[in-house]
């Protein structure tokens, strides 16, 4: 008997659980679902959780994906207001925002991107075309609306997808800004002139400043000469001043006295083995002899 | 050949009567069984959330309590419903992940790029770059290291977190990268457009509600591309040859000062020798005249006399030549001492 009420509750469960699964159904977090009856849409569900529905074939339910997805349009060349050509590869945030005009104009999130794409680069074509490459690239920031740019292709492509598709998109961004291969050769050009230009600049003012600081270093060298110069001369010549001085007021006591003594100095220092003294036979000493004589 | 059928049937029950019994003793067990697997089920949603991760509790697809706040589940042991009802997404919230960004150089992964090297242009299918506020090309390789912020957003609101990642720090890249001049960027510059590009990469993100922060941007490679990587190089060195020309300008200097300073000190020592000696030499002189001078106040005449013979005594014997005349006939004396002196020239 036992062996029956086991028997018999495993088959309840299984039962309890057929109806169970036969007339519910679960939405993730992240997904969004229309329920069609007889291939009839009768309910949009972007609510997560537990949901009921007739058992198959009556019901069926489509589950979309609901998350964010990111899209890379396509290298596609296009003209700035003046002229220049660009390469604008850019990335854009969508989800999908209205799951029925989405599932009945798009069916699959995949067929999504290549009509995005189609968008994007509309927009991105008739917006660009109403702006300069400053407005993209330049050192004057208020030259620059990339913000400005990226917003406008935002806005037109989120009303055109919403109504089209039923898909909302969150956010624009050029990823990246190429030239077409052709022009890179003249903006190379024109990078190695400006280089050879800071090259020779670079060269030219370190000549000049080596020069200027070796201009300096002489300037400095012959004031310090100078300064020597009239220093040591200075010295010199108070030294001197002192000396004659103190020669002076010593010989002063005496001019007279002073030149006999000097005057004998002389006679010692310039009298040489060829010199001629001529004497009067009265000066000493030798008076002394005439006297004697006489 | 067909077997008698008593024959048969006492044969089946000979063979089936151990299945039977087999299968009455099984029942027995699947008892055990079942209730084995109904616990084995209603345990299957006891979890260890490990401690560098955080849970996310879906039940019936939906967050656990209505918010991202009640559906988390924090490091530790947790009992959660068990399947179908409950689906537990697990999170590394505590990891640094790295994704490297290349699309803007011109190395590629498992590339090897010699059909590119040649070129005088650049494909922008085969390889990256950007364009500087300046119009000059760069090209720039980066590692991105990121954090997931926010586990229910990352793990269930978007389909590829890690491409909208690279996009965005691209764009900042691209946008920021567009208003800078190229020798600043490659020089003193860097670190400032490091900032700039994560920041605009973070405000990106937060306005996607991506789940993500970054935590760093590094620039691995920053350089202009090999077609004009020599003039850079010229100007780098012509920038270095400045330098050095400047420098060797003032290392002459530092030698050639000091030597003049010193020069100069050896001079001003010079001439105070010169003057100390000057006036030793006067206070000398000055201090024997004055001794003599006293003595010759004493006694005018002896001392006059005494030098006036000793300087005879002294210089006569030198002289060539002595010659005498005879006084004139009035008397008159030559001088004061009366003698005179007449040198030859050239002596």
């Amino acid at each position: 008997m036992r062996d029956n009420i086991l028997r018999y509750s495993i088959g309840i469960a299984i039962l309890l659980a057929l109806t169970f699964f036969a007339f519910t159904w679960q939405l993730r977090e992240g997904e969004v679902a229309i329920r069609l009856r007889l291939g009839r849409a009768v309910d949009v569900v972007q609510d997560a959780g537990l949901h009921g529905k007739l058992p198959w074939p009556i019901e069926r339910v489509v589950v979309l994906d609901g998350r964010a997805r990111v899209l890379n349009t396509r290298h596609t060349e296009m003209l700035t207001r003046d002229k220049k050509n660009v390469i604008l590869l850019s990335y854009v945030v969508w989800r999908v925002s209205e799951p029925l005009r989405f599932y009945q104009s798009l069916g699959s999130v995949e067929a999504a991107d290549s009509k995005l794409d189609g968008l994007v680069t509309n927009a991105k074509i008739s917006v660009l075309g109403g702006y300069d490459l400053s407005a993209l690239v330049s050192t004057t920031p208020e030259d620059l609306m990339v913000d400005e740019i990226e917003q406008a292709i935002l806005t037109d492509v989120a009303t055109k997808a919403g109504e089209k598709y039923g898909v909302a998109i969150e956010e624009v961004g050029f990823k990246r800004l190429s030239l077409p291969e052709g022009n890179t050769r003249y903006v190379f050009e024109q990078m190695r002139a400006e280089r050879k230009q800071y090259a020779a600049r670079f060269r030219a003012e370190g000549e000049r400043e080596a020069a200027k600081i070796r201009a300096d270093t002489d300037l400095e060298v012959a004031q310090i000469r100078a300064e020597a110069n009239e220093e040591a001369a200075r010295i010199r010549g108070e030294a001197e001043a002192e000396a004659a001085r103190t020669y002076a007021d010593a010989h002063s006591l005496d001019p007279e006295f002073y030149r006999f003594k000097r005057s004998l100095e002389s006679m010692d220092k310039v009298l040489g083995k060829k010199s001629t003294i001529v004497l009067r036979t009265d000066s000493p000493p030798f008076d002394l002899l005439q006297e004697g004589s006489r | 050949m067909i077997a008698p059928p008593s024959h048969g049937a006492s044969e089946l029950r000979r063979f089936s009567g151990p299945v039977l019994r087999s299968f009455e003793l099984g029942l027995g067990y699947l008892r055990w069984g079942v209730l084995a697997l109904v616990l084995a089920y209603v345990f299957s949603g006891l979890i260890i959330v490990r401690s560098e991760e955080v849970a996310v509790v879906l039940r019936f697809g939906a967050l656990a309590g209505g918010t991202p706040a009640t559906a988390l589940l924090h490091p530790g042991l947790h009992f959660t419903l068990p399947r179908p009802m409950d689906e537990v997404v697990r999170v590394k919230i505590k990891k640094v992940y790295e994704l490297e960004i290349y699309d803007l150089h011109y190395r590629r992964p498992g590339d090897p790029g010699a059909e590119r090297s040649r070129r005088k242009t650049i494909d922008p299918v085969l390889e990256g770059y950007a364009l500087t506020g300046d119009h000059n090309v760069v090209q720039v390789d980066m590692v991105a290291r990121y954090q997931v912020d926010d586990p229910v957003a990352f793990a269930l609101h978007q389909a590829s977190p890690e491409r909208l990642l690279r996009d965005a720090i691209m764009a900042a890249t691209v946008r920021t990268m567009g208003e800078v001049e190229v020798d600043s960027v490659l020089s003193e510059g860097r670190s400032q457009f490091v900032i700039q590009v994560v920041q605009r990469a973070q405000d990106r993100l937060d306005r996607a509600v991506s789940g993500l922060a970054l935590v760093s941007v590094e620039v691995t490679d920053l350089a202009p591309p090999r077609q004009v990587q020599a003039e850079f190089e010229q100007v780098q060195n012509a920038f270095i040859d400045m330098e050095t020309q400047v420098k060797e300008a003032q290392k002459l200097r530092e030698e050639e000062v000091p030597l003049a300073k010193a020069s100069r000190d050896q001079a001003l020592r010079e001439a105070q020798g010169y003057a100390a000696e000057l006036l030793a030499q006067a206070r000398g002189d000055a201090g024997m005249w004055r001794d003599l001078y006293a003595e010759y106040r004493k006694n005018p005449q002896v001392v006059r006399d005494r030098l006036y013979l000793e300087a005879i005594e002294a210089s006569l014997p030198r002289s060539g030549r002595i010659r005498f005349v005879p006084p004139p006939a009035d008397g008159r004396r030559y001088g004061p001492d009366g003698f005179r002196l007449s040198i030859p020239a050239g002596d």
